[in-house]
């Protein structure tokens, strides 16, 4: 075996009551690629966080090159030779290229708080060159370049200085196929250069593809390291989910099964710069899934549905009494419903209670007059928290102290405690645990027996193919192409039309 | 643990200071008659803090106070010729209106409300200054208002008004939801908007009322008018342990709270025959100790 680089042991950490990481003891080596697979919220993420210096483990050390490591920064991670990439935008809009390719390190090109800009930019463009950005002007504003070529302007960055250490956490998921391309030869060139290297990814071809070692995570905990031939999809995928699900995990059947009634359209939805003429309808008993890259702008035609953004063209309309939406008031009075993308910053009241969570959207059905019985909300709030079974001690409990999948199950009460006849879920199961998630996939069901419909968007190709009766592809605010469900349907299929 | 302590201390520190005063006055803190005296002083700053409790509860700061009280008296007096009863109906129109134009620039001029407060402030108490440098306006009947019992009266039915408000209705619930997180509240198909301003509304009927109670102490309406009302409602309300930032954490019983505790520590020290420059200083003392001892600091902490 190569030479240990970093090692770290019995980490810990904990968000609050949620256990991230627990108890994970793991090597990186010299030259070799470790893949950290598993499901959404099972912590590679917290993981490999800990390591770059975002947050200190709640508990755990680590040993790099021979030292304790406690890194105080991602800043301190970095001088020390780890680099992190992220499946976030890691530069700042408004600051020029150059700059934000030596952020922090202003002072290696001046002296007494000048920075020498000219030797700055210079530098800058060096590196762009070696690394086949020749297109990308060091003086000019990030924000004036793609998604694509900002991260590949940050990877040349963190290979500026070489790295003894190279995270890389599900950076080509949003990246077209030449980029993709090109992170595999840099994995392969820091190979051969003695790098250990760290991948997170969803890809599990991607993973037997790339990675020498497999470790897989489960709801925080450690459950096996896999080598050589034992590092397949099949197995991996066993191992992540840790058991067979009664049933199957996405929706059993594979036939495009809804009512003829329409319930809900769009026409002709518009908004300038992000999307543009979305059209469709919505059937009674129908998951309509749509599916992109992040910033196609499907989460925001979401909104746009919901009333939460004014389109700048186009119109929703509601069948049922012929109504335009156009306020989130409007939409919730009809029984929609809406499911945010950023659990934490758009649909929970942190420090409120799960009582005061769930009735927040349906006060109106609660109140008698003017007055709303303290009794009724209790009720209302146990009844609907006890059919998404959240696990707490009672309704009185903070929000913010229960888990990821718990805090989800609190949200879809809310509007279940409202009556919602139509759900605009985006991302639903966004960095949730697969118990929780399952639990989602049979409400979705339950919901198509009951006439309900759904309009969902996921960036994980196999949930939309597993659960919706259509798929709309958008690329760039437009609309692409659109699918059937069937059992023939694969991820290449839909992959092709959104990148 | 720490929340706890965090929520007791300002109920602890009013009990604390009538215990203190009580037994350091010779007797003179603890009659009837000074009790009496305390209520009437406080009563027009708990009318007023009634209502900026739903101003804060969704995350605002009313600065206006002092400054719209003089206003509406103002134009009250100008508009009712002199007659208590038109008198006591316009001025909460114009708080109303002040309530409603403070919102405005909140809302569509998208700052924020203190910023719309402060311009009221100064300009209420300028329009103020000048009108009465020209005229006497006195409403001498509004003297059968300045009674303990009147007060008292007023004092518990606006306080009673704005609890069931507060804690029973969707007024003061979404108040909450809004101090808490704005942006979930729209998602949940609540307007944020027609909320804020219902609680800038709110906050001016009380403004009225407490206008009202302020003519009949004086009979007049005076440059003095509404004097410092502003920092006396913040003050108080802070040493009844309000959440700064609003939201769930937001109780109405820190009016009631603060405002007897601001007005006893007053009371106290002038008995205890302090120079009343001195009160100020050991006031802001108690204000500073107070604070850092029941703020929620959560706010401030580095999530990373």
């Amino acid at each position: 075996m190569a030479e240990t680089i970093l090692r770290a042991e019995h980490m810990f950490k904990e968000f609050g009551a949620t256990k991230a990481v627990t108890d994970v003891t793991f090597e990186l080596h010299r030259g070799t690629v470790l893949g950290l697979v598993g499901e959404n919220g099972s912590g590679k993420s917290t993981l490999s966080s800990m390591i770059a210096g975002v947050y200190p483990p709640t508990k755990g050390s680590m040993t790099y090159k021979g030292k304790e490591y406690k890194p105080g920064s991602v800043l301190e991670a970095r001088k020390a030779g780890i680099q992190y990439l992220t499946q976030e935008q890691g530069t700042i809009d408004g600051m020029t290229v150059a700059e934000n390719m030596f952020l922090g390190e202003e002072d290696s090109f001046g002296r007494g708080g000048m920075v020498n800009m000219g030797r700055l930019v210079a530098r800058a463009r060096e590196i762009l060159n070696e690394n086949g950005l020749k297109h990308v002007d060091p003086t000019r504003n990030i924000d004036d370049y793609s998604f694509e070529d900002r991260k590949m302007i940050e990877t040349a960055r963190s290979l500026s200085k070489q790295p003894d250490i190279l995270i890389i956490d599900e950076t080509t998921t949003a990246l077209s196929k030449k980029g993709v391309e090109r992170i595999y030869e840099i994995i392969a060139e820091q190979k051969e250069k003695g790098t250990a290297v760290l991948i997170i990814s969803h890809d599990l071809s991607e993973v037997q593809h790339l990675c020498d070692e497999v470790m897989i995570l489960r709801d925080g905990v450690f459950i096996d390291l896999l080598k050589g031939d034992d590092i397949n999809p099949d197995n991996m995928r066993r191992k992540m989910i840790g058991r067979e699900f009664e049933g199957s995990y996405y929706r059993g059947d594979f036939e495009c099964t809804y009512e003829d009634e329409v319930v809900l359209s769009a026409e002709g939805l518009t908004l300038d710069g992000v999307f543009y003429d979305i059209s469709f309808e919505l059937h009674r008993g129908e998951i309509l899934g749509f599916g992109g890259l992040s910033d196609c702008g499907m989460h925001e035609v979401l909104k746009t549905v919901f009333g939460a953004i004014k389109p700048t063209r186009g119109s929703v309309t509601l069948k049922e009494g012929n109504v335009r939406l156009h306020s989130t008031s409007a939409s919730v009075r009809r029984k929609i419903a809406y499911i945010p993308k950023d659990r934490d910053k758009e649909s929970l009241f942190q420090p409120t209670s799960i009582k005061d969570n769930i009735v927040a959207a349906s006060l109106d059905k609660i109140k008698k007059g003017i007055f709303i019985s303290p009794r009724i909300e209790r009720r209302t709030a146990n009844e609907q928290a006890g059919i998404m079974e959240v696990k707490m001690q009672n309704v009185n409990q903070m929000a913010k102290d229960l888990s990821g999948g718990n805090k989800q199950k609190v949200v879809i009460a809310k509007w279940l405690a409202n009556d919602s006849r139509i759900f605009i879920m985006d991302c639903p199961t966004r960095g949730i645990d697969v118990g929780v998630k399952a639990k989602i996939y049979r409400l979705m069901e339950d919901f198509k027996r009951r006439g309900i419909s759904v309009l969902m968007v996921s960036e994980e190709m196999m949930e939309l193919i597993g659960m919706a009766d259509r798929i709309i592809t958008m690329k760039d605010g437009r609309r692409t192409g659109e699918f059937i469900r069937s059992d023939s349907l694969s991820e290449a299929d839909i992959i092709e039309k959104i990148i | 643990m720490r929340d706890k302590i965090r929520k007791i201390i300002p109920i602890a520190g009013l009990a604390g200071l009538i215990i203190l005063f009580s037994l350091t006055t010779g007797g003179k803190f603890f009659t009837l008659q000074n009790a009496k005296n305390i209520v009437m002083q406080a009563s027009i700053a708990l009318v007023a803090a009634v209502g900026t409790v739903f101003v804060m509860a969704h995350n605002n700061l009313d600065f206006s106070l002092g400054g719209a009280c003089a206003l509406s008296s103002v134009l009250a007096y100008l508009c009712s010729g002199g007659n208590l009863w038109l008198f006591i109906l316009l001025a909460i129109v114009f708080g109303v209106l002040c309530g409603l134009f403070t919102s405005v620039i909140h809302i569509y001029g998208r700052v924020p409300a203190f910023m719309g407060g402060l311009c009221l402030m100064f300009a209420g108490r300028g329009v103020a200054q000048t009108a009465t440098a020209s005229q006497y306006m006195m409403i001498a009947e509004s003297g059968q208002l300045n009674n303990f019992w009147v007060f008292l009266a007023v004092a518990v039915t606006v306080f009673g008004i704005g609890y069931f408000l507060f804690n029973y209705t969707k007024i003061g619930k979404y108040q909450k939801l809004i101090g808490t997180n704005p942006k979930a509240t729209e998602l949940s198909g609540i307007s944020v908007n027609k909320y804020k301003t219902i609680a800038f509304v709110i906050s001016g009927v009380t403004l009225g009322i407490a206008a009202t109670l302020t003519l009949s102490r004086s009979l007049a309406v005076t440059g003095n008018t509404g004097l410092n009302l502003e920092t006396d409602v913040l003050l108080a309300l802070s040493l009844g342990g309000i959440s700064m930032a609003g939201g769930s954490a937001t109780r109405i019983r820190s009016a009631v709270i603060g405002v007897l505790t601001y007005y006893i520590l007053n009371n106290g020290m002038l008995l205890w025959g302090m120079n009343p420059d001195y009160v100020d200083i050991v006031k802001a003392v108690f204000f500073l100790a107070t604070v850092s001892i029941s703020i929620d600091r959560s706010e401030y902490e580095l999530i990373a």
